[in-house]
Order: C-alpha cells, then structure tokens, then sequence
C-alpha cells in the first residue's frame, strides 16, 4: 500500500509544554488508523494538525509525499467528524450536506446526485428535509458522516464521534463506520479513548502518552506484545507480577517473583535486568482445582471474589507470592466460587516482561 | 396551551405585576387624549376633540421633512454601525487577544463619555472639518454613539456560538469569508437585529449631539420637537408621540405573530 499521511518529528509546544513530542508516524492509504490515548495525550491536538487547525512548532507533516504542514484546513481537502459533530443549526440535513458542494461550485444536479446516494448510504434520506435539534444524537451523527464524505476526501478525521452516544447505539455505530470504511476506501485517522473501539474497529493503533507515540501497531500486536506498562495497562486489563529475572537457557527465561519461580519461552521476551514486571492477562490465566491438572507455571491461591459477565466469568484469587491476580474463565468449566482454593496456571508462551514496575493503582482502566 | 396552565387567583405578586405595568405605560398614554385637544396648547380635550394637530403632522409645518430627516440620518448610522461593530464583533470573538480586548474597551468608551461632551468637541472638530449642519456630520457621530450596542449584541449572540461550527466550516472547504457569510452571521442573526435596532433607536433619540452641531440643512425630529416645546407647547407633538405609540405596538404585534407562525411551522414539520 502507498503511502498516505505522514508525520515527521511534530513538535507542538504551548509555551513550555509539548503537546505533540517529536511525533513521526506514516499512515497508508486506505488504513483505518487509530489514535488512543488518555486525555491530554496528544491526540486530538495531533487529529487537529492534520486538519490544518493547529500549526506544528517544528517538523513536517505530508499527503502523498507533498508538504501540507502549514496549508490552511480549507485547502486540505479533508473530511472531519467532530466531536458533538458542529452541524449548522440553521441548514436543514440536505443543506448541511451541500454545502461543502455548494463552497466548491459543484453544479446543481451533480451535487443533487451526491447528495441523494450520501444520505442513502448513512440511511437518513427520509429526514432530509429536517433540521439538526430535530434529529437523535445517532442521526446527527450520520449527517456529520455525510457531510464530510460527500465531497470524496482523500483522509477522514474523525474526533471522537461515538463518545456522546449510548452503548447500544455505539455498538452499532462502530459497526456502520466499520462497513463504511471497507466500502469508501478512504483512510480513516479516529481518535478515541475508548480502548474496545480501538480494538475493534482498526487496522492500526498508535497509543499516545504525553505528546508521544507510546506504541504503534495491529490490535492483536498492542494486546498480545504491549510494548510498556503504559500500554499493557491502557489496552484491557493486566497482571503484573514483580519479577526479576534469575536465569535463561536456549528455549526458556526464568524468573522469580520472590522465592517463586516460573519460565517463559526465550522467543517470546526481552531479556532484562533489574525490576521487571511479568504482564499476564486474565484470559490467558486457567484456574485448576490440583496442582497436577495445573500447567508447568502455576501458584496457589483462594478465590476472592467473582464477577459474572455473561460470556465469562472474572475471578479474584489471592496469591501468596504474586498478591491479587485476576483470571478470566469461559462458561465451559466449572464455575468458579469464592472461598475456593485453587491453582493459577499458565503457559509459557502467555506472559511479556516489561521494564519497571505499574505506579500505584492502575490508573487507566476505562 | 398558555391559557391551560392559567389559573385565575389573585395573588400578591399578580397585583404587584399589574401595579408595574401601569407604571410603565400609564404615563405614556396620557400623551393620547392630549393629542386630541382641539385648543392650541398642551391641554386635556375635555368634551371637544379634534384631528387637527394630526393635520399640523402632514401639514407644511416642517414635520414630514424632519421624519425624513431622522430616517435617512438613524437608517445610515444604523448600517454604519451594524457593518463596523458586527465585523468587530466576530474578530474579537475569533482572536481575542490583548488587542481586540483593549480595543473593545474602546469601542464601549462612547457609552460611558456625557453626550454634552461628545456634543462639544464634535462641534469644535467638525467645525474645522467642514462637517457642521451635514448629514455626514450627525451620521458618524450617531455610529459612533450606536456601536457599542451592536458590539454589545453581537458579542452576546456570539458567546454562544459552537466554535468549532467555524472549524467544520473551514474544514468543509470554506475560506473564512465564505465562513463568516454563511455560517457565523446567520447564527449571530437575533444579535444583529438587536443591535440593529438599537442603533436605529439611538440616533432616533439623540438629540444632544444634534443640537450642537446641526441647524437647518440637518433638521431631526428630536430636534424639532425640543424646538417645538421650547416655542409654544405644540399639542402637535402630542399627536407625534401618539402616532409613534401606536407605530411601536403595530410593531410588536406583527412580530409576535410572525414569530408565533415560525414557531407552529418548526413544530409541524
């Protein structure tokens, strides 16, 4: 794929701060990328320079290798979504959609026609007539959909545009943007901080901290391969075991968590020195009533608590060595029960070790 | 549906209302049976009435050109105002930095500066100027009186204005004049007309400034009413304020229905 959109070293200073640190990033054509991150990350400063509403410091930013670092947004040719999606009070659906047309000159019956085939596509071609305070959160959304594809962008930014919406309709939103995406071709940039949407719904996430990229990579990468603690605790939840790491052989690495041993396959881990963290997520823990039915690595416990969520089941266990773990289980098992003492177990090939030990509580649960 | 939720008790704060009401306008209606005196002076009708100060109106007594006067004088004030304190309006809104604060500030000083103090150094600079007794003359002093209350009105329409309706507007491909003409004025539309009619009224008004610096050439009715009362008690200006009573009431009333009918319009559809 060719590529796209690409950042080189973006500084954004206000005053001292750094609102964007030396970001660089390429994005392909036709990519539905994410930007995830906790409030003042970064992202919605980085969506608004690629918009052409904020001006970097220092560095470039360019469209198919031609610099648009300072063009001014209406020359962009970029659709945005914004966050409470700003339509025109006083324009009716079909007048919101025309007028980026209407800025544009496009002949009447040419815009006509665009405008019929957009408003089909977001399924809002009965309500054309009405205005924007006459439509439901979901709708408006739709109109600022349309509105800002219907003049074929070549990017779309979209700030958070699910966020005002309730979970159902959210789902269902994600699912429509999703479709809309494979159908246009366009590249998507989409800042959330909702980590489920990310996960779902992209190609690529880069998780912003404090004006960086902390990681860049495929869904599957960020969760499976988290490439810090940060990131490890921002995308689902996580384990983590304070280790240090006592020896290594050809296939495996050991580690101690207090006098407790375990080992993870060599392929899969940095080796490290110092405090390390042990990042294990709940799912890929498995809970056992002996310690013979247990994996290799394993520690006892008593369950604390249980929580049921429909499709799974997330259990407390209090370890002695390693304190509260939490453990997915499927519905297939026996359920577990609070009081029960039982064995954590868990392959070697599960855990990543990470520089480190997590701050305090785990701030970015969402 | 107004008429559902009345309820007919008499409570305190309903006669203190009423007391309120005729305050206000029980002194203004008094003006209406004077205009009908068919004596020569300001006087009660008492059992004679006559048309004949409305007569004195359209008559060759000068008041038809002093209406005219007045209209074309507040109409360009008006619109002079309007154009400068919306434009200003907006770019303060859009930066507002040190600079269009400390402008602003400057903007409002006509608000808070004694007319008789306007009134005497405009007389001294038109003097030089060559502006004294021309409608250019009253016209910019009387913008320059209205557009605080333009800024004003603007700035309160634009206060609630989504600043990023402009961002998606640019974004949509909009220059920022295409931007300004077809999003943020229609927005800022009640603000504007406010502040339109304020101006409007202003210059209506003003008769401190006008006296000063305009004789016979520039003749407004503020001024020839003052005249008029300062000369003989004309009851022809009773019959004025009786006509511009019932001028303001037609008013409200077409604007209460208009806005009655949008409303019903918005509702249905």
């Amino acid at each position: 794929m060719k590529e796209s959109l690409a950042f080189d070293s973006v500084r954004k200073a206000y005053g001292g701060f750094f609102a964007l640190d030396d970001v660089s990033i390429d994005i392909k054509a036709g990519e539905f990328m994410t930007l995830l991150g906790p409030s003042g990350s970064g992202k919605t400063t980085m969506l608004m320079s690629i918009a052409g509403f904020v001006e970097p410091t220092s560095g470039s930013i360019r469209l198919d290798g031609k610099e648009i670092t300072h063009l001014p947004p209406e020359k962009r040719n970029f659709g945005v979504v914004f966050q409470g999606y700003a339509l025109f009070p006083h324009l009716t659906v079909r007048e919101n959609v025309f007028y980026p047309l209407r800025v544009r000159g496009v002949p009447k019956a040419e815009a006509d026609a665009k405008i019929r085939s957009m408003l089909e596509i977001v399924q809002l071609d009965h309500l054309a007539e009405r205005y924007p305070k006459q439509l439901s959160g979901g709708q408006q959304q739709r109109v600022a959909l349309a509105r800002a594809m219907v003049f074929s962008p070549e990017l779309l930014l979209l700030d958070e545009p699910l966020s005002a919406l309730d979970r159902a309709l959210r789902k269902d939103l994600q699912r429509e943007l999703k479709d809309l995406h494979e159908r246009l071709g366009t590249t998507f940039i989409y800042v959330t901080h909702d980590q489920e949407e990310a996960l779902s719904m992209s190609d690529r996430i880069a998780i912003l901290r404090d004006g960086r990229i902390e990681q860049l990579g495929r869904p599957e990468e960020l969760y499976e391969k988290p490439a810090s603690i940060f990131a490890a605790n921002f995308l689902g939840k996580s384990n983590f075991l304070p280790a240090r790491q006592v020896g290594c052989d050809d296939r495996f690495v050991t580690y101690a968590v207090g006098d407790h041993r375990f080992r993870l396959d060599r392929d899969g881990v940095r080796s490290l020195d110092g405090d390390i963290s042990i990042v294990l997520r709940p799912e890929r823990l498995t809970l056992h009533s002996s310690e013979e039915a247990a994996p290799d690595n394993r520690m006892a416990g008593r369950i604390k608590g249980v929580s049921y969520f429909g499709q799974l089941y997330e259990a407390i266990v209090e370890t002695e060595v390693a304190g509260d773990l939490l453990v997915s289980a499927g519905l297939d098992g026996p359920a577990p029960r609070a009081g029960e003492t039982v064995w954590v177990g868990w392959k070697t090939n599960v855990g990543v070790a990470l520089p480190g030990r997590p701050e305090g509580a785990d701030e970015a649960y969402d | 549906m107004q008429s559902e939720l009345r309820r007919p008790t008499v409570s305190f704060s309903r006669v203190v209302g009423w007391m309120s009401v005729c305050f206000l306008i029980v002194p203004v209606l008094v003006v209406v049976p004077v205009s009908f005196t068919p004596k020569r002076y300001l006087s009660w009708p008492g059992s004679e009435w006559s048309l004949r100060h409305y007569e004195v109106l359209v008559g060759e007594g000068g008041w038809l050109s002093s209406i005219g006067d007045s209209l074309i004088v507040a109409t360009a004030a008006a619109v002079l105002a309007l154009a400068m304190g919306t434009l200003f309006a907006v770019g303060h809104w859009r930066l507002n930095n040190g600079v269009t604060r400390n402008l602003r500030l400057f903007l409002l000083l006509p608000m808070i500066v004694p007319p008789i103090v306007h009134a005497v150094a405009f007389y001294q600079a038109w003097a030089v100027l060559k502006l004294l007794d021309t409608y250019p003359g009253l016209i910019l002093v009387h913008s320059m009186k209205a557009l605080p209350f333009v800024v004003l009105s603007v700035s309160a329409s634009l206060i609630n204005l989504d600043p990023r309706l402009e961002q998606a507007s640019r974004s949509l491909g909009a220059t920022s004049r295409e931007t300004l003409w077809l999003i943020i004025l229609p927005q800022v539309r009640p603000g504007i007309i406010a502040g339109a009619i304020f101006a409007f009224v202003t210059s209506w008004d003003e008769i401190i400034v006008a006296i000063f610096i305009t004789s016979r050439e520039v003749y407004t009715l503020p001024k020839r009413i003052w005249d008029g009362i300062f000369d003989n008690i004309d009851p022809a200006i009773a019959a004025l304020g009786t006509v511009m009573i019932l001028l303001t009431a037609i008013g409200l009333v077409v604007k209460d229905r208009y806005e009655k009918a949008r409303n019903i319009k918005i509702g249905a559809s």
